[in-house]
């Protein structure tokens, strides 16, 4: 379905027009860690989550903020509140896992899939653009992620 | 997405990242990332299947092991089939099958009439919804459906009075409430017939079309941004204009 070449005309004209607008890239910075089973996992998603009664997301000069959640969240009391209206939320209604899936990394901690979940994650709301105007706020955030020990970010959109 | 996967590592932080449209992703090149064939707003595929999730998920950490990089790699497998349409247990057409139309043409009155009474339908299935995922996303802009449909009806009817942050905080509980209400009842649908239903089968629908009207004949830039860009998807206003 996220096929470009499955979307109407003029949806696939939009995602190419962002992705020309986009800052291009030839290489990427690499960090390295241990094994996946002794890592440290947090979710970072850019759903526009946060939980109930927490700051909502708008358009405006907080755009690029983020919201901490906590792992002792339960998903039901997440709620989502990205602007844009041209994306599925029906699955996230049925299941906040699918979106958001602490419970999928307490699973992966309780097989040994991975060491341990982080205390805290986050989220923000990606509709800003170009994403570089993200650059403050994740340098903002990547002290408070090292001083939670962690050492796997898994980056979810939606 | 891709960006933040970037700045993190600069940080020192080792990233994956789920990627939903690949020709992005290609462009911003985060260090690790697995492109996965799922419908926009689902990034792990199927909801309520764990064991898909966490297949998926898995795939996406263990790209971490992996020395090399720049890395975007292909998920194997599509998601599962999202609907019951093909079971042979008659899986529903429509969440809720109104027995009246939805209201045409500048009938408010029949419009909030018709309105609250399919909030008042969807109700039952609304509280099972809550209870089995703990909880509403409702409560954005009021705590109840129709506390947001009261003020999307005021809109309406004196446009000078409504704050826009309201209006869209507004719209995004209308549309939560049906849903939630939606996938509660039995039989299954898809996204697309979940997208379908919400804007093109509902009062709900009609009376966004109003809200979209008023915002987009006004002189407040904040409205006009909501008219172009947050009230209604780009695939309803194509499809209203063809």
């Amino acid at each position: 379905m996220a096929r470009l070449a499955d979307l109407p005309d003029w949806e696939r004209d939009h995602l190419l027009h962002l992705r020309d607008q986009a800052p291009r890239n030839t290489t990427a910075p690499l960090a390295s860690g241990p094994a996946l089973r002794e890592r440290r996992v947090a979710i970072v998603s850019t759903a526009g989550l946060h939980r109930r009664g927490d700051r909502a997301f708008d358009g405006g000069a907080g755009a690029t903020e983020y919201r901490v959640i906590p792992a002792d969240t339960p998903p039901g009391d997440l709620v989502m509140s990205h602007i844009s209206v041209n994306f599925d939320r029906s699955g996230f209604r049925q299941d906040p896992n699918l979106v958001f899936p602490l419970d999928r990394l307490r699973a992966f901690v309780a097989d040994g899939t991975i060491g341990s979940v982080a205390d805290f994650h986050y989220s923000f709301m990606g509709a800003p653009f170009p994403p570089t105007r993200f650059e403050d706020k994740a340098r903002e955030l990547a002290p408070l992620l090292r001083e939670d020990h962690v050492d796997a970010v898994v980056l979810l959109p939606v | 997405m891709s960006a933040l996967a970037r700045y993190f590592e600069e940080e020192g932080i080792p990233t994956v990242c789920i990627s939903l449209v690949r020709e992005h992703t290609e462009v911003i090149l985060p260090p690790r990332a697995l492109w996965v064939p799922f419908p926009l707003g689902r990034p792990l595929g199927a909801p309520g299947d764990p064991a898909f999730q966490a297949d998926v998920l898995r795939t996406a950490l263990r790209l971490l092991e992996r020395p090399d990089g720049p890395l975007l790699e292909d998920y194997a497998h599509d998601a599962p089939p999202d609907d019951d349409t093909s079971a042979d247990d008659g899986g529903m057409a429509c969440p809720v099958n109104f027995d009246r139309p939805v209201p045409e043409g500048d009938g408010l009155a029949a419009i909030e009439h018709a309105l609250l009474a399919e909030i008042a339908q969807l109700g039952p299935w609304h509280d099972i919804a809550r209870r089995r995922r703990g909880g509403s996303g409702v409560g954005l802009a009021a705590p109840t459906a129709e506390g947001a449909a009261r003020i999307l009806l005021d809109l309406v009817h004196a446009p000078t009075a409504v704050d826009a942050r309201l209006v869209k905080y507004a719209c995004d509980d209308l549309r939560t409430y049906y849903e939630e209400a939606g996938g509660a009842q039995p039989g299954r649908l898809s996204s697309a017939a979940m997208h379908d239903w919400y804007y093109h089968g509902t009062t709900a629908g009609a009376l966004l079309r109003h809200v979209h009207a008023v915002a987009a004949a006004s002189a407040d830039p904040a409205f006009l941004r909501l008219a172009q860009l947050l009230i209604l998807p780009r695939t309803v206003l194509n499809a209203d204009r063809a």
